[in-house]
C-alpha cells in the first residue's frame, strides 16, 4: 500500500480527496492541522502529503517547513489552496512543496499529481 | 444522497450555526480580532466546501461575506451593527437555501462523473 497523508481542517474536503485517492488504490490517512500531521509523520512513513494552506494551530506553510527541517526521508508534498496568486505559490515552494493545486481540485488533476509524485523524494 | 453530500450538509449546518453565533458575539465586541478571525475561517472553509458542489448562489454569498470580513480585518471597514444586520440576513438566507437544497442538490456534474456518483 502507498500511504498518503491528507492535511486539512475541513472534513468535507478530506472526504472528497480521500474518495478520489482510495479509488486509485492508495492508503489514505488524515490530519486536521499541521500539529497533528507532524505527530503522525513521526510514527508513519508517508509517500505523499496533500496539504491545505489555511488551518488552525499550524498552517500548511508551517507544517512543510517543520517537516523539511527534519533529517529523515522526505516524501513529496502537494500544497492545496483557494488562492492562485504567484506569491502564494512561491511561498509554498519555498516552504517545501513539490506542487501547488487550487481548490476545487478536479479528480483527474489529483490523480495525475499523485501518480507522478508518489514515492518521489522531495 | 452520497456520503460526500451528507458530510457537506452536516458540516455546513455546524458552520452556519457557528457563523450566526460569532456574528452575535461580534455585535457585543466589534473590535475583537480573534472573533473576526474565527468567523472569517468558518466562512472561508464553508465557501471552499460549497465549491465542490453545484451551489453557485451559496458560493457567491459566502465569497461576498468573506471579502467584507477581510476588509474589516484589514481595517478598511469598521465593523458595526448595520454590517452585522446585513450579514445576519445573508446567513439566514444561506441557511434557508441549504435546507431547501437538501432534497435535490447534487455534486458538480463533472466531479460526480469522476467520482462515480449520481450527477
Amino acid at each position: 500500500m502507498r500511504p498518503i497523508l491528507i492535511v486539512d481542517d475541513a472534513a468535507t474536503v478530506r472526504l472528497y480527496h480521500r474518495t478520489i485517492l482510495e479509488a486509485e488504490g492508495y492508503e489514505v490517512h488524515e490530519a486536521v492541522n499541521g500539529i497533528e500531521a507532524l505527530e503522525k509523520c513521526l510514527s508513519e512513513p508517508f509517500e505523499l502529503y496533500l496539504v491545505d494552506v489555511n488551518m488552525p494551530k499550524l498552517d500548511g506553510y508551517g507544517f512543510l517547513r517543520e517537516l523539511r527541517a527534519q533529517d529523515v526521508h522526505q516524501a513529496a508534498a502537494i500544497m492545496i489552496s483557494t488562492e492562485a496568486r504567484m506569491n502564494d505559490q512561491r511561498r509554498a515552494y519555498a516552504a517545501g512543496a513539490n506542487a501547488y493545486l487550487v481548490k476545487p481540485v478536479r479528480p483527474p488533476q489529483l490523480r495525475l499529481h499523485a501518480h507522478l509524485l508518489i514515492g518521489r523524494a522531495h | 444522497m452520497t456520503a460526500l453530500l451528507e458530510q457537506f450538509l452536516s458540516e455546513a449546518r455546524d458552520f452556519l450555526q457557528g457563523i450566526g453565533e460569532k456574528l452575535l458575539e461580534l455585535e457585543a465586541d466589534p473590535g475583537n480580532a480573534e472573533l473576526m478571525t474565527a468567523l472569517f475561517r468558518m466562512v472561508h472553509t464553508l465557501k471552499g466546501n460549497s465549491g465542490l458542489f453545484d451551489f453557485p448562489e451559496m458560493t457567491r454569498v459566502l465569497h461576498a461575506g468573506e471579502d467584507l470580513m477581510d476588509r474589516v480585518r484589514n481595517g478598511q471597514v469598521q465593523y458595526e451593527k448595520a454590517l452585522a444586520g446585513r450579514d445576519g440576513f445573508r446567513w439566514h438566507a444561506l441557511r434557508r437555501n441549504r435546507n431547501q437544497r437538501r432534497g435535490w442538490c447534487r455534486p458538480r456534474r463533472r466531479f460526480a462523473t469522476a467520482l462515480g456518483v449520481p450527477a
